[in-house]
């Protein structure tokens, strides 16, 4: 009686064991999954609405250039009167996604043609994680600007 | 005790056991179908506020000419006092635009102090419990600088109050 009652105690506790090793398994197959890029439309709006957005690149002594414009003028190494149009773009953008984004980190890259680890400009802040969320829009002279946000 | 005594006994554990374990699936189902549900809900308010907030910067009483994600200032200081009661779903709560960028104090615009202030109310009707969704735009005017008019333009948020129900 006392040995079948033992050899009963061992198949529950090898049942027991068998059923949370396939849900460490399964548990952990999910966890390396790799994360898949969302699109986010709101990140999307965000990219085309900052293009017109005025910035502090004069130009001559009455105009000011708009982002849009600021991202030819990086791209082709032409000067503001009062500064570098990329450093201006990486101002305005860094301030512009810091007050549009309350999140963990995020990273912006503009670039032309494919999608490289440098490219025009890239400015990053924050922690980046798994959880994100990215946008992308192409302007008129074909310069991609592409924002992903972590949270 | 005897051996029928003991069968029974672990029989009923056993049936005890399997009974927690069921009930404790069936509470986390629970939870998770309604955790989905009340998701659901609240993106589809939202859809539909981000749906009106599109509709309403590309409407030609207020959007830039020509352009889009791009309010005219102008147009909407001269419109905001209108009544448009009738013109947005019954269930919108209120309709604010304000520029985010940069970051400042609420001044609320009226035809006095235009353009320096911050944010337009374009209809409120207090509809008590309420939550918000809005979408990203440019606000753009023009202005006389040295002689010249240019197009100024700033970067703000299109904010659609909704009913809770």
């Amino acid at each position: 009686m006392k040995k079948k009652g033992q050899e009963e105690m061992i198949g529950f506790v090898l049942i027991i064991v068998l059923v949370a090793v396939i849900a460490l398994v399964f548990l952990a197959i999910q966890i390396r999954r790799p994360a898949e890029i969302q699109k986010s439309g709101e990140i999307q709006d965000f990219l085309y609405s900052s293009l017109k957005l005025t910035t502090d690149c004069k130009m001559n002594n009455y105009s000011f250039e708009n982002v849009e414009d600021l991202t030819g003028d990086c791209y082709e190494g032409r000067r503001c009167v009062n500064g570098n149009p990329c450093e201006i773009l990486n101002k305005t953008f860094s301030e512009l996604i810091d007050v549009s984004f309350n999140k963990k980190g995020w990273e912006f890259r503009m670039f032309k043609g494919n999608f490289s680890e440098e490219g025009i400009l890239r400015v990053k802040k924050g922690n980046q994680s798994s959880n994100m969320e990215e946008g992308e829009i192409i302007t008129g002279e074909g310069i991609h600007l592409n924002l992903r946000i972590y949270s | 005790m005897k051996k029928g005594q003991f069968k029974i006994q672990q029989t009923a554990f056993m049936l005890l056991g399997i009974t927690l374990f069921f009930v404790l699936v069936g509470l986390f189902f629970l939870i998770f179908q309604s955790q989905n549900l009340r998701e659901e809900a609240t993106s589809y308010s939202k859809s539909q506020s981000i749906a009106v907030s599109k509709f309403l910067s590309s409407t030609t009483e207020f959007n830039c000419v020509d352009e889009e994600y791009c309010v005219d200032t102008d147009k909407l200081i001269i419109l905001k006092d209108k009544d448009y009661r009738n013109y947005w779903p019954s269930d919108i709560s209120y309709i604010k635009i304000r520029k985010t960028f940069p970051k400042e104090e609420v001044i609320i615009c009226t035809k006095n102090n235009y353009p320096d202030c911050n944010t337009y109310n374009i209809y409120d009707e207090n509809k008590g419990s309420e939550s918000s969704a809005g979408s990203f735009i440019s606000l753009c005017r023009w202005e006389k600088v040295g002689g010249y008019s240019e197009k100024v333009c700033d970067f703000g948020k299109l904010i659609i109050g909704y009913e809770i129900k």
